[in-house]
């Protein structure tokens, strides 16, 4: 009896596909695994690090994006998620934290303050620090 | 040793320094925020510590230098993000003392409806995150769900979840709506029950009061020293309490209890604080059921936006409209100081206006500022995995710590 | 607190002071709720002590401490405000200290209350401000390398560096 494995079509890569079989370039089938397997370390700050939190719980389920390890230690971790404000004085540490990642590597801002300055935009001090 | 003393052999010994240095944070996961603690270790025992804060510091007192009044509850928001409602009708209750306007009872009760849901979403935090440092997270997930529901309320009133910018100078900005109402009534239904699973999960597991029972305490005494005020301070044992010492809000129509506990350590913290959840929404039931009809807010056109339809029709709704948006509207000099129970104490905003459109200088009492001065003195000589289970109880939050 | 509170702590603030000898005669006003003395920096250690261990006034909490600019006030630029507060009869006043803005040192609290030892950071830490004995304090809260108290009222909030948007229209 042979078991048929599925991938969903959405996530497949490029390849072909035959009985039983599928074959396609590593870097693909890497790609994918990485994909759906991001070890995030969550850089919280702020605010932004509650609704962080909230995303962990138990009503939205970090787990559905196979995203639940969290690594804590930015050596093992795919994603930087940078939630919350960055003032100048955190701004080497943010740095030293993104250079310690393995490529390939991600980062996410999350809300304004971290993508724009936000709020923050009139202080030219914490201007300084997105640049 | 002495087995060279008696062979003859002379031998010099080194006074060698066990201590070593440990560098805790800035971005260490169980410091839940952003600040840095350089330990001097003895072993595993911590001689001293220094501490390194400002890491998110905004300036917020700057900036309200320049914002109209009604623009600064956005700044209040981010202070204690975990129970922001609190800071915002905080801050709007500081301008309509200055300003000498009476809130109708209906929109007080409603305020404290309010900032009693907020604390128990700060004191959610706090305590299930005491229980994930112990390593029980199950109670984390449990909590969590019905911190969603506070949101979802919070969402019904004001359209925000965690940043609320709730509430107006004069009141509030609506009413509850029915689905509020409903939510809120689900959560009054619901909540009692996971509180209790949560307690009985924790609060008499041998792990968790082996971990947390005279783990990183403070007497009374010090407490008032340091300036501790909330739970913490209630913690040491005295009931200071706000809401009961200096009522605002109609708190006084409220019958419930301080919690107090007795050495200040970790238990008595977390024990404080989920106690202080169930007095919580003692409240809310009685706000509930007392809630007197009337006008959800004052009768203040000069700081309180009008309706849009009145905007589009009536002109003088259009200049009052006009006026608080640019914040063109006077205000009288003076200085105030208002007080508010937040989730870790005495949240205070000291004005001091010169009648321009923006405060001449706004101080912020932030309760974590204060407090989280005394850590090195409640860390020493404990366990280092003790310091980190002591820092969460102690729920230091970094935007208020560095505003 | 209604208005006859306000009054008693009054008379038991001017018994206080009278016990307290060589100290000139100090106003007490009453702002909103809350009494408010002002003293010279020189005698403020004192008077804050006073309050603090003297069993009728009993202000033994200290609420916050913060710094003021006020750089129209020639002489006396930089001020400090102490509120003490009283937990056993819910009392709370204000004490205002000043200083030059060539010469701004105060005396430190911190040996009164330990909680002042960060609020004077922040107060050395916005406006430069100075408090002489222990412990050493520094900036606190700005990145070591500012070279500049910034909550001083000469530095604007928003200087000419921004060029994103235009306020001329609105007359700000």
């Amino acid at each position: 009896m042979s078991t048929k494995i599925t991938i969903d079509p959405a996530l497949q890569p490029e390849g072909f596909e035959g009985h039983g079989f599928f074959a396609t370039r590593l870097e693909n089938l890497v790609g994918m695994a990485r994909k759906n397997s991001l070890w995030p370390l969550p850089f919280a700050t702020s605010c932004c690090g509650i609704e962080f939190m909230a995303t962990m719980g138990s009503n939205y389920d970090l787990a559905r994006f196979g995203m639940e390890r969290l690594s804590f230690s930015p050596r093992q971790a795919d994603l930087l998620i940078v939630a919350g404000t960055v003032a100048k004085k955190l701004g080497p540490v943010l740095r030293q934290v993104y250079e310690q990642m393995a490529e390939p590597r991600w980062v996410i801002a999350m809300g304004a303050c971290a993508s724009s300055g936000g709020y923050l935009i009139p202080i030219p001090y914490y201007r300084e620090s997105i640049k | 040793m002495s087995y060279l003393k008696d062979k003859g052999i002379e031998v010099e010994y080194k006074e060698i320094s066990n201590l070593n240095t440990l560098n805790l944070g800035p971005t260490h996961p169980a410091t839940h925020g952003i600040f840095q603690n350089v330990l001097t270790m003895n072993g595993e025992i911590i001689e001293d510590s220094q501490q390194t804060i400002g890491y998110i510091h905004r300036a917020f007192e700057k900036i309200a230098e320049r914002r109209p009044y009604n623009q600064i509850t956005v700044l209040t928001d981010r202070m204690n993000y975990c129970s922001s409602p609190i800071n915002n009708l905080g801050w709007h209750m500081t301008v309509e003392k200055l300003i000498g306007v009476d809130i109708p009872k209906r929109a007080q009760y409603l305020r404290v409806i309010i900032m009693e849901l907020a604390r128990i979403s700060d004191h959610i935090i706090c305590d299930s995150v005491i229980a994930v440092d112990t390593g029980a997270l199950t109670g984390f997930t449990y909590l969590f769900q019905w911190r969603e529901l506070i949101y979802e309320i919070y969402e019904e009133i004001c359209g925000a979840r965690l940043t609320t910018n709730l509430g107006r100078i004069g009141g509030l900005e609506r009413d509850f709506t029915m689905t509020a109402w409903k939510k809120l009534d689900k959560f009054l239904k619901g909540f009692p029950a996971v509180l209790e699973e949560f307690e009985n999960l924790v609060k008499r597991n041998r792990i968790f009061m082996d971990r947390t029972v005279k783990v990183g305490p403070i007497s009374g005494d010090r407490a008032l020293e340091y300036g501790f005020t909330g739970p913490n301070l209630r913690a040491a044992g005295v009931d200071y309490d706000v809401r009961v010492a200096l009522p605002y809000s109609s708190y006084e129509d409220f019958e419930f209890a301080i919690p107090v506990g007795e050495h200040g350590d970790t238990y008595d913290r977390f024990m404080v604080r989920l106690e202080e959840m169930k007095e919580s929404l003692r409240i809310i039931q009685q706000a509930k059921e007392g809630l007197p009809e009337g006008p959800y807010h004052a009768d203040v056109p000069a700081f309180y936006l009008p309706p849009k339809e009145d905007v589009y029709n009536n002109m003088e709704a259009l200049i009052y409209h006009f006026k608080i948006v640019m914040g063109e509207t006077d205000i009288p000099r003076g200085t105030v100081y208002h007080s508010v129970e937040g989730g870790n104490g005495e949240v205070g905003f000291y004005l001091i206006s010169d009648g321009g459109r923006s405060p001449y200088r706004l101080h912020l009492r932030r309760p974590c500022f204060i407090y989280y001065q005394a850590y090195p003195e409640m860390i020493k000589g404990s366990m280092l995995s003790d310091a980190i289970l002591t820092l969460s109880s102690m729920n230091v939050i970094a935007g208020e710590l560095d505003a | 607190m209604s208005q006859v509170d306000i009054l008693q702590t009054v008379d038991k603030l001017k018994r206080c002071l009278q016990d307290l000898k060589g100290l000139p005669p100090i106003e007490i006003k009453i702002e909103y709720d809350f009494p408010e003395i002002t003293v010279s920096r020189d005698q403020v250690y004192r008077v804050l002590q006073a309050l603090k261990e003297n069993k009728e006034t009993g202000f033994t909490f200290l609420t916050t401490l913060c710094g003021i600019h006020f750089p129209e006030k020639e002489g006396n630029e930089f001020w400090v405000m102490y509120q003490l507060h009283n937990l056993f009869t819910n009392e709370r006043i204000r004490v205002y200290s000043s200083a030059s803005v060539g010469d701004p040192v105060f005396a430190s609290v911190t040996p009164l209350w330990a909680a002042a030892n960060w609020m004077g950071g922040e107060a050395i830490d916005f406006y430069g401000l100075q408090f002489e004995g222990p412990p050493n304090l520094t900036r606190i809260l700005n990145a070591d390398e500012m070279d500049y108290h910034p909550m001083r009222k000469e530095y604007k909030l928003e200087d000419d560096s921004r060029t994103d948007k235009d306020d001329t229209y609105f007359g700000r």
